[in-house]
């Protein structure tokens, strides 16, 4: 095939066999003619109908070819072509142009036919491209609103196990769609005899991104694996200048937040791990002391508000240490503010510590909230020796608590790092997991069998 | 006329009779029709493996249907044993002619008239089933053959398929001939002296400009 012929004119562009045709002084010149007659590559009929040359692309293994210029449709599996169906006007815009050449997967293809196909029941349509190349044979491109599946023919199909979801190759496939698929038209090549109306029984089991579609028409059964294609691969490829944009999520198309859900998963459970050896490390290592503090009595004239306790010598370097307030609260409340003072540095470590029970009944019963203890932790605090200094408030009245009983446990296990840690490790992998499941929805909402699970 | 494998039939290059060896020498039995030419990536003398066996294209026959036309590619393995590599529609099939017994029931004019589409029959102990019947002519020759449909005519081709990629024919024209083997993978064949096709390179390249 020389250059030309392997790139031929599209759009406007008209060669000067296709602008002056000639008037049937050769019908189908080239096609009888011996193989020493012309150069071994250069492989042009003409067509039938209008009299352009015609370039036949995957010559030998085509059946079927479509003049480039009046779309008439050509029987070329004899030696004398024949015209299958005359067309006048250029057929529906195609998203490929035939004899396009572009790499995928490493391979360089070239586009030599085109159908479209539609859904019996719901009219829904979509595009599929036959791919040539005569070191690896056919392949298909399809296109269906704004995504593309490169597809080939399963040969072996003991290969293929169905049960309730369908297994190949080490994949699981899970049943998406069943339908009746006819063809709506055709140009170009192919090696077979495809013809407008012809119909085939289709079912859809996907593993994304790949995808096994069956086809059952009269007089065969064919699976054809498809592998889901980014839009830009195909677009550089094929140097298509526009195609529209995605509006939906495609039966095969890859989860954008799977994928970053893999790549974190290690990092989150290694995470995970490391915060839990410095949990279970830390509880090993404290030794939780506890000290009887005595109680804090509400003072009964102003000026007693400040009341102390200790010296505590607390050895433990850098610890964390809890204070508990209890108080027999009656609908009241308790609020204690204070300090631990290093006595000879003066070092202070202060806390706020207030809490509140309230109860009684309504119309809805007995309700009661709040708690009559509460909890501070003073934490990084330095071996040393300690006082504690304790301002206390409540409520005035009847129900007014005289005291409330403090307890210091020295070197406690802090579990707000952990809780905290674990928070911030597990938040993006949440939000990719969120994402991820709202992707698979949408995917499984055009399917008309399964939903997602 | 100088014979690379020890095939019975081969068409001169040069004046295109179709020679068979008998006994006393060669043969002609009349003209036949240069093979027309077609985009396969194979010619006489591309070499290649088979289960690691390796072979030589030494013959050619193009075959026509109703519906299209594929190459039978005559492979001369180094062992002197003699195969049909078939090119059809970007797949590729090796078969080995095998006798009538490897089948049950065993091959005969009766069983053989008998089969339709989808029935089945048992090769080599595995099932087989019957996925194309078609009327099937020649239309060209080339090379060394191990067998030629010209002096036979017209044939009924019986394709079979078997379990993973098994494949069978059957050829039923005067005679009955079986050929059992599988599907074979362009790139398992490891293919050597390819014809030079204009325009496509072997393996990934840029795309031609």
């Amino acid at each position: 095939m020389s250059a030309s012929g392997a790139q031929p004119p599209r759009g406007s562009s008209t060669p000067a066999g296709a602008a002056a045709p000639p008037s049937g002084a050769h019908p189908a010149a080239g096609a009888q003619a011996p193989a020493s007659a012309q150069p071994r590559e250069a492989k042009a009929v003409r067509c039938p109908q209008c009299g352009a040359p015609i370039a036949l692309r995957a010559l030998g293994q085509s059946v079927m070819a479509a003049c480039a210029y009046c779309h008439s449709q050509i029987d070329v599996s004899q030696p004398e072509i024949r015209l299958i169906q005359a067309y006048h006007e250029r057929e529906e815009r195609l998203h490929l142009a035939l004899g396009t050449r572009g790499t995928l997967g490493g391979q360089i293809f070239e586009v030599i036919g085109a159908m479209q196909r539609c859904d019996v029941a719901s009219d829904y349509r979509w595009e599929e491209y036959l791919l040539f190349n005569p070191f690896v044979g056919f392949r298909w491109l399809v296109y269906d609103a704004g995504h593309w599946n490169l597809g080939r023919t399963v040969k072996d199909t003991s290969k293929i196990t169905v049960l309730s979801d369908l297994f190949y190759e080490g994949h699981r496939y899970r049943k998406f769609n069943q339908g009746r698929a006819v063809v709506t038209w055709v140009v170009g090549e192919f090696y077979w005899r495809v013809k407008v109306g012809d119909r085939a029984e289709t079912t859809d089991y996907v593993a994304p991104p790949l995808m096994l579609s069956r086809e059952k028409s009269d007089d065969e059964i064919t699976w054809t694996l498809l592998q889901y294609l980014e839009p830009d691969e195909v677009r550089s490829a094929f140097q298509i200048v526009s195609s529209p944009p995605r509006t939906s999520v495609s039966p095969n198309q890859t989860n954008p937040a799977s994928a970053a859900w893999r790549s974190v998963r290690p990092v989150m459970w290694a995470a995970l791990a490391a915060s839990l050896l410095i949990q279970i490390g830390s509880a090993f290592a404290t030794r939780g002391v506890q000290y009887s503090v005595g109680t804090y009595d509400f003072p009964r004239k102003p000026g007693e508000e400040t009341q102390v306790y200790g010296p505590f010598s607390l050895p433990a370097h850098r610890s964390v240490n809890e204070l508990t307030a209890t108080a027999p609260l009656s609908n009241n409340w308790v609020e204690l503010n204070g300090s631990l003072v290093e006595t000879t540095t003066g070092q202070s470590f202060e806390f706020a510590n207030a809490f509140e029970y309230y109860y009684g009944v309504d119309g809805d019963g007995a309700w009661s909230e709040g708690s009559t203890q509460g909890t501070s932790l003073l934490s990084a605090v330095p071996a040393g020796t300690y006082k504690l200094i304790v301002d206390g408030a409540t409520g005035a009245g009847r129900n007014q608590p005289t005291s409330v009983a403090l307890a210091l446990r020295h070197d406690v296990l802090s579990w707000q790092n952990f809780w905290l840690a674990l928070t911030l490790i597990l938040s993006y992998p949440a939000y990719l997991l969120f994402r991820r499941l709202a992707f698979e929805r949408e995917r499984w909402s055009e399917s008309d069998l399964g939903s997602h699970r | 006329m100088r014979f690379a494998s020890a095939a019975p039939y081969a068409v001169c290059a040069y004046c295109r009779s179709l020679l068979v060896r008998r006994d006393a020498g060669l043969e002609s039995l009349g003209r036949v029709a240069a093979v027309p030419e077609d985009f396969s990536p194979l010619q006489l003398g591309t070499s290649g493996e088979f289960d690691r066996r390796p072979f030589t294209l030494v013959g050619r026959i193009r075959k026509v249907w109703s519906e299209g036309s594929w190459n039978e590619w005559c492979a001369h393995f180094g062992d002197g044993s003699l195969g049909w590599l078939a090119e059809a529609q970007g797949d590729l099939v090796m078969t080995f002619e095998r006798g009538a017994a490897t089948m049950r029931p065993p091959l005969g004019a009766s069983t053989a008239t008998d089969l339709m589409p989808a029935s089945f029959v048992a090769l080599d102990g595995q099932r087989f089933q019957v996925s194309d019947i078609k009327e099937v002519a020649c239309a060209g020759a080339e090379g060394e053959l191990a067998s030629y449909a010209a002096d036979t005519g017209p044939m009924t081709c019986i394709d079979l398929r078997g379990p993973g990629l098994a494949f069978a024919t059957i050829e039923r024209s005067d005679a009955l001939r079986l050929f059992v083997g599988r599907y074979v993978e362009f790139a398992e064949c490891r293919f050597s002296h390819l014809k030079p096709m204009d325009g496509w390179t072997l393996g990934s390249s840029p795309p031609a400009r």
